[in-house]
């Protein structure tokens, strides 16, 4: 979808004027990719020596070395690319004007919490709490609906894997304690 | 042509048990492609686990008829709410709803599913013909020309919808970067596994398929508030008139032709066939006024076209282990899970695959048509589900089903990272499509390469010997300047259209 952006690349963002030759945001988000790339380059100089006549023309670091140049070459284009979208009528912005709202962030540390805590508690007492406490963080109040649903989807779901498809969870704490 | 292969295809697919599993993916895909937010590749994604204990052909059948009625399930909450529920659907919005809110909401329901069908089951047809020939074709590629090929179906990210393509190409890279990780075939040395034990057979595209859809969007979900729609409550569903049929019969073969093409294309996806069917219909209609008024041919021509792009899609994806869309990513790597080889090898090993896809697509349209035309009115009621139960439940999937692949908890750590990972670059329009292609096709993308180099004893200026190969070449430089070329001759069209002169 294409859309006339009510203002220039970087605008509203606070990312600094649309005339600017170099998009202030996808600067970062350049700098970014060539540390990422950086990174990966200068461990492909890790992988173990082959002999040559073992490698047979291809050395382990050969092919993710073009790569990596390739991806390096594209991330240098990324801060200018704002201006040939504007002259298509392209917001690149329009997507990450505003900035993610703490909900997300919350969401992820809690997904990650519950994930945390399989391997301790078990995987069905991290699917119940995933049940209960996702809808709860976005701000579900209707528990006549919600202690149903968080009890039931999560044990259904687990019995259908468990016993349908014969899949081991985690027994966790609360497994071995039942037994 | 191969009859055994056919007549076992159809032994597979027409029993009682896999016509009961197709047509509980026909509902689950309308479901999905009717609910706004949730999309037919994340639910091949989603289902990827749960048919691990399945016979494999079954399985991708399963898959297969999932992605065509998750296409047309979409347009139902388009016509009926003005909320496409899938982006191939959008096109469908502009003229479906416009004719519900007159009052013919039954009409535009008819009208898409009868359009739909006929452009799934006539490119269906298509498939099964130029499949196998591709495949045909593609065999007597050398190594150097399938990598060239591998290349071009790569530098078609740059086409891929989306704002960027520059930005495609970027994710479409790094997923091949991801695939990397593990053993280097040729040598066996370790690449990319910072000493690890479990990193030492790569990172399994399965939790990261399952994260990078299921987990960004669910991410994205929560800060979207609960949408209220419009619904149009009288919902009596009429198949199309004869009048009808007469308006919109050159527009539904049109837009077959173009949604198959476009479907066949690598990396095209439905959408774009959609908007197309939709660009078309509109250019030779005798009634171009009457789009985004409520015309019939606006619903027929996206929907026609964006079923006939479904089939399309699973040319590439079988014939040569080229994905023609997102969803056929997740197909292709649904494909390597079950042990299949994708590619034209596939159609030599188990050919009977190419014909139980065919069954199962073909039962997926006629059910779907049963199905959506029936229930319509229900599916448009699925968007009340609160998203407050519905992400939770995604998440729930996502962590069982990633863990359930290979039992164990790395997985689901990989999927969540994605997941994250996949949120934020999702933001800066690294769409999740691109990295999924070249992940799926990375693999086959260096092992081409490594053996060009060895049969080329290291001297890389082989690789433009064959002709062929040097067709695909030009056709990945053109793919790859499409973005910057474009620009420059619509400003010369411009320039010239403005002069008065000319």
């Amino acid at each position: 979808m294409t859309k006339k952006p009510a203002h220039g690349a970087g605008d509203d963002a606070g990312q600094g004027p649309a005339s600017s030759l170099l998009h202030p945001l996808d600067l970062k988000v350049a700098l970014i990719v060539l540390a990422i790339c950086a990174f990966l380059f200068w461990r492909t100089f890790l992988f173990d020596n082959v002999p040559a006549s073992l490698a047979q023309n291809v050395q382990p670091q050969t092919f993710p070395q073009l790569l990596l140049i390739v991806i390096i070459g594209l991330a240098l284009l990324l801060p200018f690319e704002h201006l040939q979208k504007r002259e298509q009528g392209i917001d690149l912005d329009s997507d990450r004007r505003d900035r993610p709202l703490p909900i997300v962030f919350v969401t992820g540390i809690a997904m990650l919490i519950v994930v945390g805590i399989m391997p301790i508690l078990g995987t069905l007492v991290g699917l119940l709490l995933a049940a209960a406490g996702l809808p709860l963080l976005w701000g579900e109040r209707r528990l006549k609906l919600l202690i149903p649903y968080a009890l039931l989807f999560p044990t259904l779901l687990y019995l259908l894997f468990s016993s349908g498809l014969q899949v081991n969870f985690l027994p966790g704490v609360v497994g071995n304690w039942l037994g | 042509m191969n009859i055994d292969a056919i007549l076992l295809g159809l032994e597979i697919i027409l029993n009682p048990v896999s016509i009961m599993l197709i047509l509980a993916s026909v509902l689950l895909g309308v479901l999905v492609g009717a609910l706004p937010g949730l999309s037919s590749t994340m639910a091949v994604a989603l289902l990827l686990p749960f048919t691990i204990g399945l016979d494999p052909v079954v399985a991708i059948a399963m898959m297969a008829a999932l992605y065509c009625a998750g296409t047309f399930g979409g347009s139902i909450t388009a016509i009926l709410i003005n909320a496409p529920g899938a982006p191939p659907a959008v096109a469908t919005a502009l003229d479906g709803y416009p004719l519900a809110q007159r009052g013919e909401a039954g009409r535009a329901l008819g009208v898409a599913a009868i359009s739909s069908v006929s452009g799934g089951i006539l490119s269906l047809f298509i498939f099964i013909v130029t499949a196998p020939l591709l495949a045909a074709v593609a065999l007597s590629f050398r190594p150097q020309e399938y990598f060239a090929l591998t290349l071009f179906g790569l530098s078609m990210l740059a086409a891929i919808s989306g704002k960027s393509s520059l930005r495609n190409l970027i994710a479409g890279f790094f997923g091949v970067m991801v695939s990397m990780v593990g053993i280097h075939l040729v040598t066996g040395v370790e690449r990319f596994t910072f000493g690890t034990t479990v990193l030492y057979d790569g990172i399994d595209f399965v939790p990261v398929l399952i994260g990078i859809f299921a987990i960004s969007e669910m991410l994205k979900q929560s800060q979207a508030g609960d949408a209220v729609f419009e619904r149009i409550r009288s919902v009596a569903v009429r198949l199309p008139s004869r009048d009808d049929l007469r308006l919109i019969w050159k527009t539904i073969l049109r837009s077959t032709g173009i949604g198959t093409i476009i479907g066949i294309l690598p990396a095209e996806g439905t959408t774009v066939a959609a908007i197309m069917g939709y660009n078309e219909a509109k250019r030779w209609s005798k009634h171009p006024e009457e789009f985004g008024k409520g015309s019939i041919e606006g619903i027929a021509g996206p929907e026609a076209a964006n079923n006939a792009g479904t089939s399309g899609a699973m040319v590439p994806t079988l014939a040569l282990g080229i994905p023609g869309s997102g969803t056929t990513a997740v197909i292709l790597a649904a494909l390597i899970m079950h042990g299949f080889r994708p590619g034209p090898f596939l159609m030599r090993e188990t050919p009977e695959i190419l014909y139980a896809i065919f069954v199962a697509m073909l039962i997926a349209n006629v059910a779907f048509l049963v199905i959506g035309l029936l229930g319509a009115k229900v599916f448009s009621m699925i968007t009340l589900i609160p998203r407050t139960f519905l992400w939770p439940s995604v998440f729930c999937f996502a962590v069982v089903g990633a863990f359930a692949y290979q039992q164990q908890m790395f997985d689901v750590w990989v999927m969540l990272i994605a997941g994250l990972i996949g949120y934020f670059a999702l933001r800066h329009g690294f769409g999740p499509a691109p990295f999924v292609m070249g992940l799926v096709l990375g693999e086959l993308i260096e092992k081409n390469w490594s053996q060009s180099m060895i049969i080329f004893n290291g001297d890389w200026t082989r690789f433009f010997d064959s002709a062929v190969g040097n067709l695909f070449f030009a056709m990945t430089a053109l793919s790859l300047a499409s973005p910057f070329i474009k620009p420059m001759v619509m400003r010369v069209i411009r320039r010239f259209r403005r002069s008065p002169t000319s």
